[in-house]
């Protein structure tokens, strides 16, 4: 034990100092009261020196958490919000912990579960040097203060590592359950039903036997999960396709011409110059993925990763599309091998670092 | 071991099943979870939101009230205004039009229409939409209570010998009473109790009722406001 914590101190510093950094720029932001903003829409709380991590989608799940989902024709509502996260929050307020509380603790906690799952996969996927970096940058990531905003993402990279990771050893009820809770939390998760299976696949030729029912079900339990929620909406809500109606109020319908809307958007009169920062972070993303095919990243992970990145904006916007694309693990690998040169590894980290606090400072601004 | 066709065949049937009943398990486990842990809205809400989803799909709604022993006859129409000094973008609005006064009622503010255009305050205009049955008037109403998840309580009553639906909203001193065909889901009846006015009664407008002169606007206003229906 004591030897297995030695050699992820690092990365456990990391992680644990990397949200330390996003918690300090919180909290400072609520002390200066900079840099000001609209106040929080639909009833986020102000008063606690953390509460800018809550704003935002964090007050609609904190919602769905407390009264659970109504669909509101013509108006924006929740059940465009995945349930796995208010599920959590609503188990840990009936011990007696605040949402606020609550929310925060699971981000953080699962977020520094997740980077110790994510090493484990690189490291069985890549050399040490390599896979210790990647987690290095994941932690410091410059979009990763979401990962402490009282959103899902954290939890869903920490089930999504881990069912990556216990695939990887074969364990595969393990994976099922952890792939499951990924796409409870988020959609995007179903994408890494690719890899998964094609991690199935490949252990099942290694060992020179057809690849089992259990494998192959754990590999399709994302997709079993996501399909749930509609039908609980449907059971819930006498609507099945509350989600898809919540989507299109909130400005995302999927179309086949919403890649042009998308890039019509940017230059529409009136649109946030925040965009811009979407349209930066899909094309880092991109870049990050061509230079993670050159450090031996297979197919499987590429394509799932390009799908998680590119789909959302066929629903005719770049919005958010930073925050989405945090969950394509191969990002990370691509970055740590444009940082394997002791030159840049430096620097890099350090830029990270100093944008990951500039993101924290910008919340009360705009919805990553 | 070398296995024949029949042998393979057999083996890709049960990896099949076994796949797809572990994935079931587990789909019914994620659905197990997310209907034990999360509450559901009422039936009443849910009767609330699909009045709110016919009044999303309506453009034009007339409406009858009596003030003071008078009948007065309205006519709502959806409308855009747009671009305004303070407000750039085109907005969403309701023009609502009773006997020769015209009202163009937004989220942010409302206008009363002559030959020129003049700046209402106070809540009265948003009042006389919400009465007038305007769509995007009485549907933020409405949609503004479900959205604080505010009780909604639902009772039979008879109207004009048809049984219909009152639905009472209530939060904080905020309440609103709509009475709605159960079949439909359309209001038919709408009453602020606070502000004692009696029932404003409302019907879709047909096509002839949107041929009615006051809907005319001139051109100068049509610059600035469009009739959406």
């Amino acid at each position: 034990m004591t030897a297995w914590l030695r050699e992820r101190s690092a990365i456990l510093a990391v992680a644990i100092g990397s949200r330390g950094l996003v918690l300090a720029a919180a909290a400072a932001d609520h002390w200066l009261h900079w840099p000001g903003g609209p106040p929080p829409p639909h009833g986020a709380s102000t008063s606690h020196t953390l509460s800018i991590l809550s704003y935002w989608d964090g007050a609609w799940y904190r919602t769905v958490a407390d009264q659970g989902y109504l669909l509101i024709p013509g108006r924006q509502s929740d059940p465009a919000f995945f349930p796995l996260f208010p599920i959590v929050l609503r188990g840990l307020n009936g011990l007696g912990l605040s949402f606020l509380t609550s929310g925060l603790l699971v981000a953080n906690v699962a977020f520094v579960v997740g980077i110790v799952a994510f090493y484990e996969v690189s490291r069985r996927l890549l050399p040490l040097d390599v896979a210790r970096m990647s987690a290095m940058l994941a932690a410091l990531f410059p979009m990763s203060f979401v990962f402490s905003m009282t959103y899902p993402e954290s939890l869903v990279f920490a089930a999504l590592a881990l069912a990556l990771v216990f695939a990887l050893d074969g364990r595969w009820t393990l994976s099922a359950i952890a792939g499951a809770a990924a796409a409870l939390g988020r959609p995007e998760a179903i994408f890494f039903a690719l890899p998964l299976v094609a991690i199935a696949i490949g252990r099942a030729r290694a060992s020179g036997r057809v690849a089992g029912g259990r494998a192959i079900g754990a590999a399709f339990a994302p997709v079993a999960s996501v399909a749930t929620f509609p039908l609980y909406l449907g059971w819930a809500l006498d609507n099945v396709s509350a989600w898809s109606h919540a989507q299109r109020a909130w400005g995302r319908a999927f179309s086949l011409d919403g890649i042009v809307h998308a890039f019509q958007q940017l230059h529409e009169p009136g649109s946030t110059p925040w965009l811009w920062r979407d349209v930066a972070f899909c094309l880092i993303y991109l870049g990050l993925l061509a230079a993670a095919r050159r450090v031996g990243i297979s197919g499987p992970w590429l394509v799932a990763s390009a799908a998680l990145v590119l789909l959302p904006l066929a629903s005719g916007t770049f919005l958010s599309d930073a925050r989405f694309g945090l969950l394509a693990l191969p990002v990370y690998w691509g970055a740590a091998a444009l940082a394997r040169r002791r030159v840049v590894r430096l620097p890099i980290l350090v830029v990270s670092a100093a944008l990951l606090v500039a993101g924290t400072m910008t919340i009360p601004l705009v919805n990553p | 071991m070398k296995r024949g066709k029949t042998g393979w065949i057999r083996l890709a049937v049960a990896s099949g099943a076994t796949a797809a009943g572990f994935a079931a398990l587990l789909a019914g486990a994620a659905f197990g979870l997310q209907a034990v842990t999360l509450p559901r809205p009422s039936d009443n809400q849910l009767l609330a939101a699909r009045t709110l989803h016919w009044l999303t799909a309506q453009n034009a709604i007339k409406s009858t009230a009596f003030v003071g022993g008078e009948r007065v006859s309205s006519i709502c129409v959806n409308a855009t205004i747009g671009p305004l000094p303070a407000y750039p973008n085109r907005l969403h609005a309701s023009l609502l039009v009773s006997g020769r006064r015209r009202l163009v009622e937004t989220r942010f503010a409302s206008f009363r229409l002559g030959s020129t255009m003049r700046e209402e305050d106070g809540p009265l205009p948003t009042v006389r939409a919400v009465l007038a049955g305007c769509p995007r008037a009485l549907g933020r109403r409405i949609g503004r209570f479900l959205d604080d998840r505010a009780p909604v309580h639902a009772e039979r009553v008879s109207l004009r010998g048809a049984t219909m639906l009152r639905l009472a909203f209530r939060q904080g001193d905020s309440r609103l009473l709509v009475i709605v065909n159960p079949r439909t889901f359309a209001p038919v009846a709408v009453r602020i109790p606070r502000l004692r006015t009696g029932w404003s009664y409302l019907a879709r407008a047909q096509r002839r009722d949107l041929i009615r002169p006051e809907l005319r606007l001139s051109r100068r206003l049509r610059l600035i406001v469009k009739e959406e229906a």
